[in-house]
């Protein structure tokens, strides 16, 4: 798995991805650090005339800022898994002397050692920058080694749980799109069922400690959510003086490491059983299609239920008539356009 | 060397492979020939592993290949695909098979460009689908694996380099007693230069012969009688009708020749004579077809 060969084709394969990489952290972290500082430190040589006292220290910063990280992290994972499939070059890859297992573990170390580099590199220049420019006047670099501490183990989660999906789809397209869908299931499927409750009069209410229990699950288990929710802002003005800061507790960190150690596994597992014969289709194995069509059918039914229930009431009488009417539409839809898709192949460069 | 045993092979509920048996010895140039869609390709592929087989084993030196793919080190396969490396630059896909295969030669790698005149600081996507599917199989030679899979190896090759790659072909298994699996859609290239003939027809292992006992074994001749072809010689399980124009029929008979051509004699043809046969007549005869092969 630490085989050089493997390690150049994954190169190959990824180079663009981990490129963005590189540059959306650099831009997004250092890069756009140095620029709040030099921001503030013209703000305090150059104090507004009318009102001196309005040159205030204040700084922040979100997770959200780097959002186009976690979309080039799927991708990333597309790249080493699902382009092979669509373009072919898996008849060289698996033709080649090495086990599928070391083949499937070189392509996660490689991302894994990609995505740690980028972001151990680039928070640290962050901390250099804040701990040597006007910002250390405003906050030490401790918030971000709590980011640190979130960023990293969530975004290895991202990548290695995309590229489990790469293991089941077919295509670069079908992972992405499965990705992007399963990343977010557990917040999503979580309000559809919340709806499909509410529109047959079942109360979810509880305790203000247990809902707040209950979200900080749902938003570890969705794995992007955590990073785009951290929050820190500060103001030292005199007038206005604030600190905020949010994140996840710690204990939640358990949840991206099982993430990560049931992706690499089953990820192996089914990598070294792939059908390769099934490239460029929406799923690889046969097997799992009668579930997946049931999964994808009862979504789309609970989604349109929750978009289109309120047709035949209003808001405080939800028709259940409308509900189940609108459900019956999307399912119905999402059966027929998943039976096309299914056995559609997106292969090129043969 | 290579040992395909009882392979099978269900694609979309349809049987591909449907226990296919085939062994080859060092020094053997074999040609897979079969119709469109009979599972050539598909066989090669489980060869190589990237699919894998329902049943049965590819053994390679008595190592399941699939089980232990490290045996590959000295197997190589050239698809018909020739996109698979068009992102890289000659000099990167040496490094590249220099790192995967121990016995990757360089030098002679760069001779064999030489010698095939094709350009050494392009990217290969600046190729031409000839020089590409040329690249691949320079590339592959230059492994010094003993076992070499082609699928369709010269397709959009012209003639002179498409006969330079032959003989370049014969002369490697000749010196190096490797073998080489061919399959091709170019049944004149077999003739020329495979020992081994594998029909495949449905999936099945119709036969393996060499070329010389599959042509010993057939004969094209030409009849004509006074009437239409005698019920007697129609009914015959041996006797292929290749052709039928007028009262001239084209025949193909297979197997028990002499007392055929003594039925044929008795029946007192107007003309009964012998044709040249090629390869193509009994790939037609064995495999069934119009006029053209795959």
């Amino acid at each position: 798995m630490f085989h050089r060969a493997l390690w150049m084709r994954n190169q190959k394969l990824g180079s663009p991805a981990v490129w963005g990489i590189y540059i959306s952290l650099f831009l997004f972290l250092p890069y756009s650090f140095f620029g709040k500082a030099q921001n503030m430190l013209t703000e305090k040589n150059n104090p507004y005339r009318d009102a001196p006292e309005n040159y205030y220290l204040n700084f922040h910063f979100t997770g959200s800022d780097i959002v186009l990280f976690l979309f080039l992290v799927i991708g990333l994972a597309a790249l080493l898994v699902g382009s092979e499939r669509t373009s072919h070059a898996t008849d060289l890859t698996f033709s080649l002397p090495f086990k599928r297992k070391e083949i499937f573990l070189s392509k996660w170390i490689f991302g894994v050692g990609h995505i740690t580099t980028g972001l151990l590199v680039n928070l640290l220049v962050c901390m250099l920058i804040v701990k040597f420019t006007i910002l250390s006047e405003v906050t030490d670099a401790a918030f971000l080694f709590e980011f640190m501490m979130i960023v990293i183990p969530f975004s290895i989660a991202i990548f290695s749980f995309s590229l489990f999906i790469g293991t089941v789809a077919g295509s670069l397209v079908s992972q992405l799109v499965l990705s992007g869908i399963f990343l977010l299931f557990p917040i999503g499927f979580l309000s559809l069922i919340a709806s499909f409750l509410e529109y047959h009069g079942i109360s979810i209410n509880r305790d203000a400690h247990t809902t707040q229990v209950f979200g900080d699950l749902i938003n570890s288990l969705t794995l992007p959510i955590p990073i785009i929710d951290f929050r820190y802002d500060i103001n030292l003005s005199t007038e206005n003086s604030f600190t905020e800061f949010s994140h996840i507790p710690y204990v939640m960190l358990l949840i991206p490491l099982a993430y990560t150690i049931l992706s690499v596994v089953f990820g192996t597992w089914l990598f070294s059983r792939t059908k390769n014969e099934n490239n460029g289709r929406l799923l690889v194995f046969e097997k799992g299609r009668g579930f997946f069509t049931f999964g994808v059918v009862l979504c789309f039914a609970l989604t349109f239920g929750m978009l289109g229930g309120g047709i035949f009431g209003d808001y405080d009488s939800r028709s259940l008539i409308g509900y189940y009417l609108s459900a019956a539409i999307g399912g119905v839809l999402a059966y027929f356009m998943l039976k096309k898709l299914i056995h559609f192949r997106m292969q090129f460069g043969k | 060397m290579l040992r395909v045993n009882n392979i099978s092979k269900t694609i979309e509920g349809s049987q591909v492979l449907d226990h296919v048996n085939i062994t080859l010895e060092p020094g053997t140039i074999a040609g897979l020939v079969g119709r469109n869609g009979v599972g050539k390709s598909t066989l090669l592929r489980v060869i190589a592993g990237i699919l894998d087989p329902d049943e049965g084993q590819v053994l390679f030196n008595d190592t399941d290949i699939h089980q232990d793919p490290q045996v590959k080190q000295k197997i190589t396969y050239v698809p018909d695909s020739t996109e698979i490396l068009k992102s890289y630059s000659v000099k990167e896909i040496v490094k590249l098979y220099d790192a995967i295969y121990e016995d990757f030669d360089v030098v002679y790698f760069y001779s064999l460009l030489d010698r095939f005149k094709l350009p050494k600081n392009k990217k290969i996507r600046t190729y031409s689908k000839g020089m590409k599917a040329l690249f691949l199989m320079i590339l592959s030679f230059s492994t010094k694996s003993d076992l070499i899979i082609l699928d369709e190896p010269t397709n959009g090759l012209d003639p002179i380099v498409k006969r330079n790659i032959l003989q370049f072909i014969i002369e490697e298994v000749s010196e190096r007693q490797l073998c080489v699996l061919i399959s091709t859609h170019h049944l004149e290239e077999v003739e020329k230069m495979a020992d081994v003939l594998i029909m495949i027809k449905e999936g099945r292992i119709e036969s393996t012969t060499s070329i010389e006992d599959a042509k010993s074994s057939f004969r094209k001749v030409q009849v004509v009688y006074k009437h239409s072809l005698p019920e007697k010689i129609e009914q015959l399980n041996n006797v292929n009708i290749l052709n039928q124009t007028g009262r001239v029929y084209t025949l193909m008979i297979e197997g028990n020749i002499d007392a055929t051509l003594e039925k044929m004699n008795s029946e007192n043809p107007l003309l009964l004579e012998e044709l040249p046969m090629t390869l193509e007549d009994i790939f037609i005869s064995t495999l069934g077809g119009e006029s053209h092969v795959s």
